[in-house]
């Protein structure tokens, strides 16, 4: 008998966007939205179950009022669901997990198994057993797989793993903590590692796919350098032991998104204003927006009044502006017909002597030499000295 | 640069006017409001105004236009010679910005020529000034400014601008100086508006960052509160692992203790099985050594009794023997015993016989004594009697006469009688005279007491009384009254009759039972009176009488019992001599009684005297027969006890041997009973050893003991289970509230809070740099235009003061501290503020021309300055001076200078432009 399911993970329900402003609580909704269109799959799928790779919650204690969407949530899951806690909501004393409200409610719930403790699960409708692998604190230096029994592929059961944690070496390093032994499957014979932490899904050609571990990712993008976040696993066996087929399906909604620019006095913020104007459905783009370098005094101005309208036309837009600074060219000061003492002082923004030279001088060299020291502000010192200077000549 | 030619239309009162400067010094003369400074202005404005600039109050030019023409276009058109080109500058200078334009025409010596317009000429001018060291400062000086004069360049390394302040601060360059001034100020509120912390912590007064930091303040607050929280968190969460794994170490000590506390419960029930054995089988052995021993003992009872059968009857025989042996001399004793018995029976019946025939005499003797005793006690007796009766008599007849009234009592009843008489007469008479009774009434004394008697009315009673009445007067212990009248009137009568027969009454109550003894009246009265006094005394009599007989013969009863015993004991001696009266012979007197009587006591000691000795011999033989019979008794009775013994035993011996068994089976039995009771003592050893095997005794205090700890461990994992129970919810509570999401929410918003402040303060960074580059840019230039300065302006100063002269520079403040002037023997160091207005003014002036002179050098030309009128605080003695400085100077440079003085043009050759 082929075994079709679903694997989902690191839901983060109750997570705020509290950066995205006037959106924070439309995308809370995006959140649980998400799952609905994970019930969808495996409703239409005819998936046998649902595997929740931890992560249910933000946090271990979410308030009130999240545990009671989330109970909500669950009550339509249209397949057995086996949930884990994983990092950010572990199995702690006084969590999610052993709360009454919530809890206690799912005791009587026949759709839903919290799979607390590390016991093998019999899903005898589809001859599965399940290994769950719950975790118990944000920070775990060891492997919680490895209760998982030694055991072979291809017996009368299928023999699928639930985890949360970092596949060992996943990304090229090692990792101390919360860290899942890559060779787990291979040694305990599982047909299919279900694994949560990592945003985005694991790509088929991956080490870790290629050792039958799988991240689903997020089901909803929590953050913009997550380029596959926001998709379900739709996974297929045709008996256990064979390779499993896995198929990612979308199910959120934001679309992340990273773009890094240097931008020049010279070339404008032109290209990248071009860049970012044709993104289609810009509604769903949550943007990550890494610029540096410099821009003239009027580009500047220009380039920061539009990137500040970007969120009103995105879904959101983390904007890190930060290393990008107005530098008026030379040019610029051209214009203004500058003196030999006025280039002289514009020289010494753009070239300040060394700290250590002025440490010995007096007071108000030293204050110099140390704001001098600093490229940011030299920088701003600069801008400002074009800025007033142009005042000065318009006046 | 050169200024060539300028030419205005409609700016403010000059329509139109043109002029032509030629190089080196022109001088522009006219009147005060010529509009000199009109050409001034209309110069800078089309040099340094930016027609593109907005509109604000540093580059106000509405007021140009002339008044009576508001819509006017006032345009100046400046024609300069930058280097070897020839620039037009064309500007129309309008408070409308669709009126103001710029259009630059550029021609080269190659005879190109370019046009520039708006922005793009603008540009290009400031270009072409730029590159030919136009400053605006340095070009011209205003009429107000008198003494401010501008210089702008350098020939030296510097090769800035400079400005002299009025306070004698050089500046590098105006715009820098403006520059910095701005810059400082922006910094000073940078810092003390937006990034100094108030001084007063007020939340109005805060500046953003005290604003910022304020917030970001409270963000760590409550971030510190959050954080506690998740340390509480952390810290609940470490003591419930904690007691969670005490209680859980608790656990298996619990079921340890429960499962020892079971075992040893087990153990000694055990224990005490193994003892019920040991007991047992202790109890069997008991029993069985029991059987034995009574076995045993059974065989040598036995055995004895045997023997002591045998013995007794061995001892019977033997006493059987003895009693044999003393029988005879018993019987011979015994015969002794008996002989002496008779005769000694013999002597008692003739005492006897004697001692009867005396008694028989002393009875006659008695009989006679008690019948004269017996006479006389009933002589008394019956005297006594006799007086009794007769007192008895007199108290019967005195009791008879009864109390009687005595003569006085007779005679008051006798008069109150009288007066009753009367007061009846009188009543009847009332009775008669008012109601004439029909029959008078009667009067009659009745004996009887109790009810009333109705007496009837006598026949041929007078009939007019209708109805007889009946009236009974009763005067108690004397009798009735009855009174009868025919009238009921009568009662008030009678009741005076009632109260004096009350009276009466009183008076007769004593004597009522003699009244009573007077049927007859008063002379019974008196008859019973006498009586009774007669009784009185013979009752008295009488019992003197009696008296004085009981006095004599004792009273009655003694006497009564003294003629009683008298008669007993007279029947008693009768009787007595009614058996004895054989004895004595008839005819005997009292005397001869007597006589008879102590002859038969002779008798009688000589039959005593003979009996006494019989009874001594007999007592001998019967102590002999007693000593004999003792012995014989002893005999007998050791023989009955040895056959009673024998008997015993014998019985004994049978009930032992009823069981029938024979001597050897009994052996046999015993000794199977000793194998048995070995048998038995070795299991008690075993259940003993089983005893000891199982340990020491587990007492029931042990075992308390162990439940006590139990007791103890299960509390304490109780109470480890409450703690839990706590924690956990206390737990629960600060759970409730998300502390970890919280933590994120507001490491995000400090995280922000932290990037606003740092902006901030880049941007205090950025400003106080420039401020500090702006500040040492100008020290720098002061330090170094301060000795060429000197060196060029020194000759200029000692040509119009007459003295060597020389400014004192401070590089720090980049002021003209103060003016050094040689006087001979001294130096004159004055303060620079502290000079004349005019020598103020002058070096001002020879500052700026020598600034503009070397400038000049620099760009190997010439360069323009225009003065509007600077000299109008110097004295006319120094203005001479002045103007040869100022002719000096034209050699190098073209001044335009601009003034209402006529001196001027006296004195100054050059070109003169008059208005």
């Amino acid at each position: 008998m082929s075994l079709t399911f679903v694997h989902t993970s690191d839901w983060h329900l109750g997570r705020a966007y509290q950066r995205l402003g006037r959106k924070t609580s439309a995308l809370r909704q995006w959140r649980f939205d998400a799952i609905h269109r994970v019930y969808d799959l495996a409703d239409s799928q005819r998936a046998a179950f649902i595997l929740v790779a931890g992560d249910v919650f933000q946090s271990d204690t979410p308030r009130a009022d999240v545990m009671a969407e989330v109970l909500a949530l669950l009550a339509d899951a249209p397949v057995p669901t086996i949930i884990i806690p994983g990092n950010h909501d572990p199995l702690t004393e006084g969590s999610v997990w052993r709360r009454d409200e919530f809890a206690g409610q799912l005791a009587g719930r026949s759709n839903i198994r919290l799979a607390l403790t590390c016991e093998p699960l019999e899903l005898d409708f589809c001859d599965t057993t399940v290994f769950p692998c719950p975790v118990t604190s944000n920070s775990t230096p060891e492997d919680l797989s490895s209760w998982i029994p030694a055991g072979t592929r291809g017996g009368s059961r299928y023999r699928i793993g639930l985890a949360h944690g970092r596949w060992q070496g996943y990304s090229g390093e090692p990792y101390a903590v919360n860290f899942i032994a890559a060779n787990r499957a291979e040694a305990a014979g599982l047909d299919y590692l279900a694994l949560g932490d990592f945003h985005s899904y694991t790509l088929a050609d991956h080490p870790a796919a290629k050792a039958r571990c799988y991240y689903a990712g997020t089901s909803e993008c929590t953050a913009c350098d997550e380029p596959r976040a926001g998709y379900a696993l739709l996974v297929q066996l045709d008996a256990p032991g064979d390779e499993p087929r896995v198929a990612p399906h979308r199910v959120g909604k934001m679309r992340p998104m990273v773009i890094a620019e240097t931008l020049s006095p010279e070339a404008g913020y032109g290209p990248l204003q071009q860049k970012i104007d044709g993104l289609e459905d810009a509604d769903d783009v949550l943007l990550k927006l890494e610029v540096s370098g410099a821009l003239n005094e009027s580009d500047f101005q220009d380039f920061t009044a539009w990137a500040a309208g970007l969120d009103q036309r995105l879904l959101g837009v983390d904007g890190q502006l930060g290393a990008l600074y107005r530098e008026p060219s030379r040019a610029d000061f051209d214009t203004l017909g500058l003196g030999k003492a006025e280039r002289e002082v514009l020289e010494a923004l753009q070239q300040p002597p060394q700290a250590s030279s002025a440490t010995e001088g007096d007071d108000a060299q030293v204050l110099i030499a140390g704001l001098a020291s600093r490229p940011e502000i030299c920088r701003e010192a600069l801008a400002l000295y074009y800025r007033e200077l142009k005042q000065e000549s318009q006046a | 640069m050169n200024i060539v030619r300028i030419k205005i239309s409609d700016w403010r009162s000059t329509a139109a006017r043109e002029l032509v400067l030629q190089p080196g010094l022109n001088i522009l003369r006219g009147e005060n409001e010529a509009g000199k400074s009109t050409i001034v202005e209309a110069i800078q404005k089309a040099l340094y105004w930016d027609h593109t600039a907005k509109k604000g109050k540093s580059n106000n030019v509405d007021f140009i236009a002339p008044v009576n023409n508001p819509n006017a276009r006032p345009t100046v058109e400046l024609e300069l010679l930058i280097g070897s080109s020839r620039v037009t500058v064309t500007k129309t200078v309008s408070g409308k910005k669709d009126h103001r334009q710029c259009t630059l025409k550029v021609l080269d010596p190659q005879g190109g020529e370019r046009t520039f317009r708006d922005a793009q000429a603008e540009e290009k001018l400031r270009e072409l000034l730029a590159r030919s060291h136009a400053m605006p400062g340095l070009d011209w000086s205003e009429q107000s400014e008198g003494y401010a004069y501008l210089a702008e360049s350098l020939p030296i390394a510097a090769c800035a601008a400079l400005s002299i302040g009025k306070d004698g601060t050089i500046m590098p360059s105006a715009r820098l100086e403006q520059l910095r001034k701005r810059i400082g100020a922006a910094r000073d509120e940078q810092l003390n508006k937006t990034l100094k912390q108030p001084l007063v912590d007020s939340a109005k007064s805060g500046t953003l960052a005290y604003e910022l930091r304020q917030t970001r303040q409270q963000k760590r607050d409550e971030l510190a509160t959050v954080k506690s929280q998740l340390a509480k968190v952390d810290e609940l969460r470490r003591s419930i692992l904690k007691l969670d794994r005490e209680a859980a170490g608790l656990g298996p000590q619990l079921e340890q203790a429960k499962q020892l506390r079971k075992t040893r419960q087990a153990q000694q029930k055990r224990q005490k099985e193994a003892e019920g054995v040991r007991a047992k089988c202790s109890d069997m052995a008991d029993a069985c050594r029991r059987d034995l021993a009574a076995a045993e003992k059974r065989m040598e009872e036995i055995e004895s009794l045997r023997k002591q059968r045998d013995s007794q009857t061995q001892s019977c025989d033997q006493l059987d023997g003895q009693l044999k042996q003393l029988d005879p001399a018993r019987q011979a004793a015994i015969q002794h015993c008996e002989r002496i018995k008779g005769d000694r029976i013999k002597a008692e019946g003739a005492l006897e016989s004697v001692r009867r025939r005396i008694d028989a005499h002393a009875s006659r003797l008695e009989v006679f004594q008690q019948t004269d005793a017996c006479a006389q006690a009933q002589q008394s007796f019956d005297q006594s009697e006799a007086l009794q009766s007769a007192l008895a008599e007199a108290e019967k007849a005195f009791d008879a006469i009864g109390p009687w009234p005595t003569g006085e009592d007779i005679g008051r009843w006798r008069k109150a009688f009288a007066e009753l008489s009367a007061l009846k007469r009188d009543a009847m008479s009332s009775l008669q005279l008012n109601f004439e009774p029909a029959r008078p009434l009667r009067i009659e004394w009745s004996a009887d007491s109790g009810s009333a008697q109705a007496l009837t009315a006598e026949p041929g009673a007078p009939a007019t009384l209708g109805a007889v009445r009946s009236l009974r007067l009763e005067i108690e212990g004397v009798g009735r009254l009855q009174i009868s009248c025919g009238a009921t009137e009568l009662a008030e009568l009678l009741k005076t009759i009632q109260q004096q027969g009350d009276s009466l009454n009183q008076s007769l109550s004593a004597h009522g039972a003699a009244a009573d003894e007077l049927p007859g009246g008063f002379d019974r009265l008196e008859e019973i009176r006498i009586r009774g006094e007669e009784a009185e005394r013979g009752v008295k009599e009488a019992r003197r009488q009696a008296g004085q007989a009981g006095r004599e013969l004792g009273d009655r009863d003694r006497l009564r019992k003294q003629l009683k015993d008298a008669q007993q004991k007279l029947t008693s001696a009768v009787t007595r001599l009614e058996a004895l009266k054989s004895l004595v012979p008839e005819g005997l007197d009292a005397d001869g009684l007597r006589a008879e009587i102590e002859r038969l006591k002779d008798e009688e000691r000589a039959q005593q005297t003979i009996y006494q000795k019989l009874v001594e011999g007999g007592g001998s033989a019967e102590r002999e027969l007693a000593a004999l019979d003792k012995k014989y008794s002893l005999a007998e009775q050791q023989l009955s006890q040895a056959r009673a013994a024998a008997g015993e035993a014998s019985r004994r011996l049978v009930e032992l041997e009823r069981d029938g068994l024979a001597d050897d089976v009994r052996r046999q039995n015993i000794q199977q009973l000793r194998v048995k009771t070995a048998g038995l003592e070795s299991e008690v050893e075993q259940a003993q050893q089983a005893v000891a095997d199982l340990g020491p005794a587990i007492s029931d205090d042990e075992l308390a003991a162990q439940d006590t700890k139990l007791a103890a461990l299960d509390g304490k994992v109780g109470e480890l289970n409450l703690q839990l129970a706590e924690k956990r919810a206390e737990l629960r509570t600060i759970c409730g509230n998300d502390p970890q999401g919280e933590l994120e929410r507001l490491e995000q918003e400090i995280g922000e809070l932290d990037a606003r402040l740092a902006g901030e303060e880049r941007k205090l960074g950025a400003l106080a740099l420039l401020d500090g580059v702006l500040t040492q840019q100008r020290q720098s230039l002061a330090r170094l235009i301060a000795k060429p300065l000197n060196e060029r302006i020194a000759p200029w100063l000692r040509q119009i003061r007459g003295l060597p002269t020389e400014l004192e520079i401070d590089a720090d403040t980049s002021r003209i501290t103060r003016i050094i002037t040689d006087r001979g023997g001294y130096r004159d160091e004055l303060p620079f503020e502290e000079h004349s207005e005019g020598l103020k003014g002058q070096v001002g002036l020879l500052v700026r021309l020598t600034l503009a002179r070397l400038t000049a050098e620099q760009n190997g030309g010439q360069h323009f300055v225009v003065l509007d009128d600077p000299l109008t605080e110097t004295s006319p003695f120094r203005r001479p001076e002045m103007f040869r400085i100022l002719q000096q100077a034209a050699e190098h440079l073209q001044i335009l200078l601009v003034t209402c003085h006529e001196d001027a043009v006296a004195l100054l050759p050059g070109h003169v432009i008059a208005f």
